[in-house]
């Protein structure tokens, strides 16, 4: 009995202790379960609530300018539509498309909005006749309008370091027929669900069953965004866990509208190099150079469509997958009643259409986008730049770049051809910026331009040679007491001791010596020991001087041989020092960027324009006019093969040792251009500055709308009829005449004797 | 075919004989526009000024090849004014004026700057932004500028009156009262 009560005690206090143990855990779950659910919360919480992504910096080329009388053929504004992603149709009936037929074209504007003010979208007729915009009006209204710009390219983005790059777009800029694909395709019952979908769970289960393995997914929207959102791409039983949890999460919080602009920002969908494509508004422009507001049915389809494997339906590689992917999803929304039989064969007929140069790839201008990243850098924060969408523009302007790489491409496989070079040992690099305003129009780092490597373009400092020659001359010329165009300049040969102790005897290209040589002759020709003896005359630290006037920053040795030119500068320093030469000795700090402004459009700096007086005007007009002589007669003259000679041309070929560098510099009245040829292991490559790099130089100029140089004479200046022999003043009786600039004061004073009193006075004499 | 006495054409004509000289017409002529807010200073819309230095017939062809050593020297003038796309210019200029009367230096700025890639080589444009970089108290910004519409006009050019008042009245606040005298000397004689 005792023995059966305590037996019966025992079983009691057993079932006590199961039942309080089921307790407790059912409490500590339950508690558990709480937390945990907390937890998700404020994980979700913190996500959507706060800036959701960190939003790339998004970089802006030039916007084009339209207005009566703007230099512009019919070919480059076709160009230039078609870089914007513009549609040629009959009717352009939407934003974003045109039509052209005999230099008339019928133009919808986008519209944008710029730093200080929107364009809005026009409708517009512009009609182009001798290069140029020869009327520009409201194609509806006829009304003249005085100017317009077309929205920039978007070229580049400064994205963060886990490389996600995307362009916001909001909930009412999504298509409807986008969302219905989305939901058609990927979550049928989105608007009915709670966050998962059970039923699709199960159905996904039975045919991964059925199959073997996993052939289908069972998530919603909602899933996809949370795994994007928060969590690692692993697959576990409790990443699973959490991932169900914080989509009933999300879910219970958010609308379902705000769920689908979330998923439609955060979905991946393409690698572009190392940078990852999210997003349907960077997509959109990815893909197909235009915004998500001007794709038809069959666009949206492939971007619905390759959701499930951006890259194995990678429309640029496996453009045959992506179409069939493409094409099933149109089925499927046929099936659905979401759009007819006739709209879907309609799309299933059309193309891909993908872009396969588009400038928005960040390839494209690489060089370019690396001189604005360091521009930035100086006076922005990285986290700033990656995350707050600042939007940037720039003074890039993608026709010249275009013709930049081209005519640098093209020529360098010509030269390699000709001389019989191996292919592709020659490097080069070229920049173009604007005269007056130091714009930089064109980077262009190597002859690959597309491919983000060494930037020579910035980074290949090389000894200038010859280029140097004109801060020598321009320092002689800035003392007109002493030194005019006509000056003799002693040409023998020199020994020196370099700075290394070493005795240097310089010699002329030619190997001769020609006693004494005019200045303007010796930059022309480019002569060695003519400048040598000029620079020493005139003191190291005055070139030195000069250079930095003109816009050297770097640290210049005051040695003999800075004279030939053993100064090493990078192409774009390059482009500084004859920036201020071609404007006449007003330097302008040269820029690739206008504005930068936050995310909604509000400028935070501008880079804006200013010059310096630097050099004196005078004498930089006589040292052009020499320039412009280097071309015509001098060191230059194969230019003229290339180039129409009313472009009135000035520069400067530059060679260094034994061939291992290719330069030139000049500028016509709009560009001012510097090209540099040679190898990267510095290795002589046999090509003088004349045989390189000015070919180059020449085809690149040659594709642009250039301006003849016709500066502008200075107060200082007279220009003085000359006999051609004794360069002294001439009269009308005079037959071999020259017209000679000098700065006011330098000129001589004394008669020829081909003057007829003169004249007839010697003759008498002599007779 | 006429052979043009004006000495902007004397280097082509030299290079290509007077028998070419029209080609020079085909020319695109170099990007130029006029704004001018007062009617006097209507100067450059005028056409180029003939050579000062009394006017030459072209010289022998034959001189630039016969000797490669005393060439003939680059010689160039203003390019002929480009009126056509002035209705742009003034459009901006307009602009530029209403972000000036509101106190938006900023903007009035930005818009002359791109007044000024369309025309670069109009003296009104720089005097303006010269103007707007007084007011921005950026002096020597604006004595440069100033000194930049200048380089782009002939001598007795009205608008250099104003571009001498600004360059004085910078090298006053600079303390330079000798460089400021002479400014103002030249702004009364417009030389």
């Amino acid at each position: 009995m005792a023995k059966k009560e305590s037996r019966r005690k025992a079983k009691n206090s057993k079932r006590v202790s199961i039942r309080a143990f089921f307790l407790l855990v059912l409490i500590g779950g339950l508690l558990s379960a709480v937390f945990y659910g907390i937890y998700l919360d404020q994980v979700v919480q913190a996500k959507f609530a706060g800036k959701r992504w960190a939003l790339p910096a998004q970089v802006f080329s030039r916007s084009l300018e339209l207005y009566t009388g703007a230099r512009l053929s019919s070919d480059k504004l076709l160009d230039e539509l078609k870089r914007l992603g513009y549609r040629r149709t009959t009717h352009p009936d939407r934003p974003g498309s045109y039509s052209y037929y005999q230099h008339r074209f019928l133009v919808r504007t986008r519209g944008f909005h710029f730093w200080d003010k929107k364009e809005s979208s026009r409708y517009i007729e512009i009609k182009i006749a001798d290069q140029q915009i020869s009327s520009l009006k409201e194609a509806a209204r006829g009304a003249a309008i005085p100017l317009l710009r077309l929205e920039p390219s978007r070229i580049g983005s400064i994205y963060p370091a886990h490389n996600e790059d995307r362009v916001l777009v909001k909930r009412e800029e999504l298509p409807k027929i986008l969302v219905e694909a989305l939901v058609a395709v990927e979550d049928r019952s989105f608007y009915y669900h709670f966050g998962i979908d059970p039923k699709a769970i199960l159905r996904a289960l039975w045919a991964n069953i059925r199959a073997g393995g996993i052939v289908q997914g069972g998530s919603t929207l909602t899933q996809q965004l949370v795994k994007n959102f928060f969590l690692s791409h692993e697959r576990s039983l409790v990443r699973k866990l959490n991932e169900a949890g914080m989509a009933l999460m999300v879910d219970a919080r958010y609308s379902k509208d705000e769920i689908l602009e979330a998923y439609s920002n955060e979905i991946y969908l393409g690698q572009d190099g190392n940078r990852a494509v999210h997003g349907f508004g960077l997509a959109s422009q990815f893909y197909f150079s235009r915004p998500l507001e001007e794709l038809d049915l069959a666009k949206i389809a492939m971007l619905v469509g390759i959701i499930r494997g951006p890259s194995y339906y990678d429309p640029i590689r496996q453009p045959k997958r992506a179409k069939e992917r493409r094409d099933l999803v149109i089925n499927l929304l046929q099936k659905q009643g979401l759009i007819d039989l006739k709209q879907a064969e309609y799309a299933k007929r059309s193309k891909l259409e993908v872009v396969q140069d588009s400038g928005h790839r960040n390839r494209s201008y690489p060089a370019f986008i690396d001189l604005v990243r360091r521009q930035l850098r100086r006076d922005y924060r990285m986290e700033d730049l990656n995350s707050e969408g600042l939007r940037i523009y720039t003074t890039l302007d993608p026709a010249v770049q275009k013709y930049t790489e081209n005519g640098l491409v093209s020529r360098l496989d010509k030269i390699e051809r000709w001389r019989g070079k191996r292919a592709n040992s020659l490097e080069a690099a070229a920049v173009v910026a604007r005269v007056d305003n130091g714009e930089i129009l064109a980077v262009v780092g190597g002859r690959k331009p597309g491919f983000a490597g060494f930037n020579r373009a910035l980074d290949a400092i090389r000894p200038i040679g010859s280029l140097v020659k004109p801060a020598v001359y321009l320092t002689a010329l800035q003392k007109p007491k002493r030194f005019n165009l006509l000056t003799p300049i002693q040409d023998e040969p020199i020994t020196l001791k370099g700075a290394d102790g070493a005795l240097w005897s310089p010699k002329n290209f030619d190997g001769k010596n020609h006693g004494g040589i005019l200045l303007h002759r010796a930059l022309a020709d480019s002569n060695n020991l003519a400048t040598v003896h000029l620079g020493l005359d005139l003191g190291l630290n005055e070139i030195v001087k000069t250079l930095k006037a003109l816009g050297v920053r770097r640290r210049i040795d005051p040695f003999p041989s800075l004279l030939l030119g053993a100064l090493s500068l990078s192409p774009l320093e390059v482009t500084q020092l004859y920036q201020t030469i071609a404007a006449g000795g007003f330097k302008t700090p040269l820029r690739a960027i206008r504005v930068v402004a936050d995310l909604s459009g509000k400028p935070l700096s501008r880079y804006s324009l200013s010059v310096e007086s630097a050099t004196d005007s005078g004498a930089t007009y006589l040292l052009n006019s020499a320039l412009q002589e280097v071309v015509r007669s001098g060191t230059g003259k194969s230019l003229n093969a290339l180039l129409p000679s009313e472009l009135n041309v000035a520069g400067k070929t530059g060679t260094t040792d034994n061939y291992r560098d290719s330069w030139f510099a000049g500028f016509t009245g709009t560009h001012v251009a510097v090209v540099w040829v040679g190898q990267d292991d510095n290795q002589p490559m046999g090509l003088t500055g004349a045989s390189g790099a000015l070919q180059v130089w020449g085809d690149i100029i040659n594709r642009l709308s250039s301006a003849p140089y016709q500066p502008i004479k200075p107060d200082s200046i007279g220009i003085f009829r000359l006999d051609r022999d004794d360069h002294l003043l001439a009269d009308e009786s005079c037959n071999e005449v020259i017209e000679v600039p000098f700065i006011y004061g330098s000129e001589p004073t004394k008669p020829s004797a081909c003057q007829s009193g003169i004249k007839s006075f010697f003759r008498r004499l002599f007779e | 075919m006429r052979c043009t006495p004006i000495w902007p054409y004397i280097l082509i004509v030299l290079l290509t004989g007077c028998a070419s000289g029209s080609y020079r017409s085909e020319l695109a002529p170099v990007e130029e526009a006029l704004h001018s807010p007062a009617s006097q200073n209507r100067s450059i819309n005028k056409p180029p000024p003939q050579m000062k230095e009394g006017a030459t017939a072209a010289p022998d062809t034959q001189l630039v090849e016969q000797n490669s050593d005393t060439q003939v020297f680059a010689l160039s003038e203003p390019a002929p004014v480009e009126t056509r796309m002035v209705s742009a210019i003034d459009k901006l200029t307009d602009e530029a004026e209403q972000h000036q009367r509101s106190g938006d230096l900023k903007n009035a700025a930005t818009t002359l700057e791109r007044a000024l890639r369309i025309a670069p080589r109009n003296p009104h444009l720089w005097n303006r932004l010269a103007q707007i970089r007084m007011q921005q108290k950026l002096y020597r910004q604006a004595g440069d500028l100033a000194q930049r519409s200048n380089s782009l006009t002939e001598k007795g050019a009205a608008i250099r009156h104003g571009n001498w008042r600004i360059i004085a009245e910078v090298r006053r606040i600079e303390g330079d009262f000798a460089g400021a005298k002479k400014a103002d000397q030249r702004a009364t004689t417009l030389q």
